[in-house]
């Protein structure tokens, strides 16, 4: 059963790599969401 | 220079046919290109010594006009004289063909040539003083957009070129199967160019035309549409051109082998379909457009091209531990990576390019372009710190990295100075790194891009920054500095290289 | 490899890994693209929603207009302006003065035009970080209310010429 998942996910130390990626863009983007809340409002 | 058509070189190590044409024509824009890099390169240390405070080298009108030759010679001249070389390498060397009509390509490289020597001497004396994007009312000198026209036509006839190679490599059976990914991928790369350049002409011919009175009136608010039209596909080509080099080093550090074709090319094509739409993010703060068709541009097409990058940002680094794996080094989640050719210049410059265009270029494009964040980085060193990351620290990056394999590669050069080249990456990575970060900082906190002087020591109104602003400045130019440090180091490893390099026997199958 | 043909019959399906990345991207850029047309809704900053043409110079007008009409003062050479609530505001970017200097209410909403006599300007407000692409010939309407109060300072950051970096502007915004 492991040796099927490895073989699902033939780069496994790229899958975290990607991961700790795509945390970092959704954490910069809504922090960046906050920051435009702070302002004035407009529109 | 008058290499027989039909001239060829058997590659030792990839057993490709090299053509003699094809090396001559690669070796003449390569060559110009890192000339280009130089001028680009001392006209960022000066604009650097200007913005930095401390030392604030430039005066106003010099600063001014030095800041619109650095994105000439950097953004567009190193570039794109590289990307040419990079297509005739895709089209001739890795389709075993011979080039087409290599005299039609020699002219392409002096239209190219003579366009970008006018257009900076244009900018030197003083015609010119209009930033990269000349926005009109701005206006620069005839010869100034003559010379970007000239330049545009020598680019396009040398995509014109590549696909006449293609179709004489099928016609010839050259190759078997369909095109090497490298090749597919600039294949995108040179139709993105197409399109790219069509619109360069919709623009810059009426404005050539303004300069010389023969039209009285552009309206600025469409010429910055069209302009960008022009100005964001044009990355696109550069981003598309940088993907496609990842690959080639990912062959060439550690032989790596795609993991799925399918995916790879689909995101190419997902690129060519998507990009050109996509510019209306330049004009998020605009009154010039509608929200709805600021947002549908903005999200429905880019981030289908988006979207490509993330498949790649993956796809990437799968082939490469995919490949270390086969190779036995699979301790663990990351020996595939700790065990990886690191002291090669090719593969820190893969993974740092990697790293800096997704991590730093690519989320803060995105959020740079979305509708409302504009707001927050629009003309701020927010902006110009996004599009260092991207294609300084990602294509530029990649394009050094490959250069010391094309030396001895295509040039049959020894490298000198493999010691300098091994750590040029690094340099040059680390110094991107700092300076991106802490420019995107100033730019977050406002400090604004185009600007002699942050500390507004002239201005009737006293106002002056945070000194949170001006540390955040300070290190932009220390990171900057180091860059430079790195960029010189691979200017002078290049040239000597190429000059003075060991000429290797042509059974020589070393790479470095 | 890369730089070979693929074996012929390259259209295979993708492993879990990729697929698994895939389906999270997509899910991402879709969220990417609901947030806009959400923030239009529910949140409080957005760009301009009425694109309009003006000349410059009948902007000149109307801005000179504003200023007769509501001046109280001068500051530097430069005249002070106070509107009255949910008054339409002109401020004029020309080379190089953000003109008038504006004096507002905090909490109250303005319609505010900004649009430039001359070349393109970059309208950044600062200590806040809000900017806008002035454009000659277009009208850049927002409907602004200052959400804070105390002295604002308009820089310019958009290219303009010589003394685009002496171009400051003020806005005072009280209780």
């Amino acid at each position: 059963m492991a040796e099927e998942r490895h073989e699902d996910f033939p780069a496994p130390g790229s899958f975290v790599i990607i991961v700790i990626f795509f945390i970092t863009f959704v954490l910069y983007y809504f922090l960046n969401w906050k920051w435009l809340s702070m302002i004035w409002n407009i529109g | 220079m008058a290499a027989n058509a039909l001239e060829f070189r058997t590659c030792p190590i990839t057993g490709k046919k090299v053509y003699a044409t094809t090396q001559n024509l690669i070796w003449i824009n390569a060559v110009t290109s890192v000339v280009f890099l130089l001028v680009g390169g001392l006209a960022a240390l000066l604009v650097l010594l200007t913005r930095w405070p401390a030392v604030h080298l430039l005066s106003a009108d010099l600063f001014y006009r030095i800041l619109t030759l650095h994105p000439i010679a950097a953004l567009v001249a190193w570039i794109i004289f590289f990307e040419v070389a990079g297509l005739y390498f895709g089209c001739s060397v890795l389709l075993n063909s011979r080039i087409a009509a290599p005299k039609v390509a020699w002219l392409a490289y002096f239209l190219m040539l003579i366009g970008a020597a006018i257009v900076a001497v244009q900018i030197l004396i003083g015609n010119a003083d209009v930033m990269f994007t000349s926005y009109i009312p701005l206006q620069a000198s005839p010869l100034y957009y003559l010379g970007v026209i000239l330049f545009a036509v020598g680019a396009l006839t040398a995509c014109g070129i590549f696909f006449g190679t293609l179709a004489i490599a099928k016609a010839e059976k050259t190759y078997e199967g369909s095109l090497p990914l490298v090749t597919f991928g600039l294949s995108a790369a040179a139709i993105i160019a197409v399109f790219t350049l069509a619109s360069g002409a919709i623009i810059y011919i009426p404005t050539f035309l303004w300069s010389i009175g023969i039209i009285k009136n552009i309206d600025p608010a469409m010429y910055r549409l069209i302009f960008w039209a022009f100005g964001h596909s044009s990355q696109q080509i550069n981003v598309t051109a940088m993907v496609s080099v990842w690959y080639l080093l990912a062959v060439l550090t550690v032989g790596a082998k795609p993991v799925n074709e399918k995916i790879c090319r689909s995101a190419f094509v997902l690129y060519i379909l998507f990009i050109n739409m996509a510019s209306e993010h330049h004009l998020l703060t605009d009154p010039t457009l509608s929200p709805a068709h600021k947002i549908a541009n903005t999200s429905y097409f880019i981030y289908m091209a988006a979207l490509a990058s993330m498949i790649h940002a993956l796809a990437i680094p799968m082939t490469v531990e995919v490949a270390q794996r086969k190779k036995g080094y699979t301790k663990g989640a990351f020996e595939w990576l700790t065990k990886a050719p690191w002291g090669e210049p090719g593969f820190p410059a893969l993974i740092l390019s990697l790293l800096i265009f997704g991590f730093i270029g690519g989320i803060t494009g995105i959020v740079n372009g979305t509708e409302q964040l504009s707001i927050k980085s629009h003309n701020t060193w927010a902006m110009t710190g996004h599009f260092h990351g991207t294609v300084v620290g990602g294509t530029t990056l990649a394009f050094m990295g490959l250069t010391y394999y094309v030396i001895p590669l295509i040039f049959r050069r020894e490298l000198i100075g493999k010691k300098l080249a091994t750590l040029q990456p690094y340099i040059y990575g680390i110094g991107l790194i700092i300076f991106t970060l802490s420019m995107i900082a100033s730019g977050t906190l406002g400090v604004p891009r185009r600007h002699w002087d942050i500390t507004f020591a002239d201005s009737i109104i006293p106002f002056s920054f945070d000194p949170t602003a001006i540390l955040f400045v300070t290190l932009t130019a220390l990171g900057g500095l180091l860059a430079i440090i790195g960029g010189a180091i691979f200017v002078g490893v290049a040239v000597l290289s190429v000059f003075f390099g060991r000429k290797m026997a042509p059974s020589e199958a070393k790479l470095l | 490899m890369a730089i070979t043909s693929p074996e012929t019959y390259w259209w295979k399906p993708a492993d879990k890994e990729e697929r698994l990345w895939i389906t999270i991207a997509i899910v991402w850029c879709l969220i990417l693209f609901t947030m806009m047309p959400l923030w239009h809704i529910v949140g409080g900053q957005n760009p301009s929603l009425e694109p309009l043409k003006i000349r410059p110079t009948d902007y000149q007008k109307v801005s000179d207009a504003f200023i007769e009409k509501y001046k109280i003062g001068e500051e530097a050479g430069i005249p002070v302006v106070k509107p009255p609530d949910g008054a339409d505001v002109y401020l004029r970017g020309q080379m190089w003065n953000w003109i008038p200097i504006l004096e507002l209410k905090k909490g109250v909403n303005y319609k505010f035009h900004i649009s430039s006599v001359d070349l393109m300007h970059g309208f950044s407000l600062m200590p806040l970080v809000m900017n806008f692409q002035i454009v000659p010939g277009q009208d850049n309407i927002l409907n602004l209310t200052p959400t804070s109060s105390g002295t604002f300072h308009i820089i310019c950051n958009e290219f303009c010429g010589i003394n685009h970096h002496t171009m400051v502007g003020k806005i005072i915004v009280k209780d």
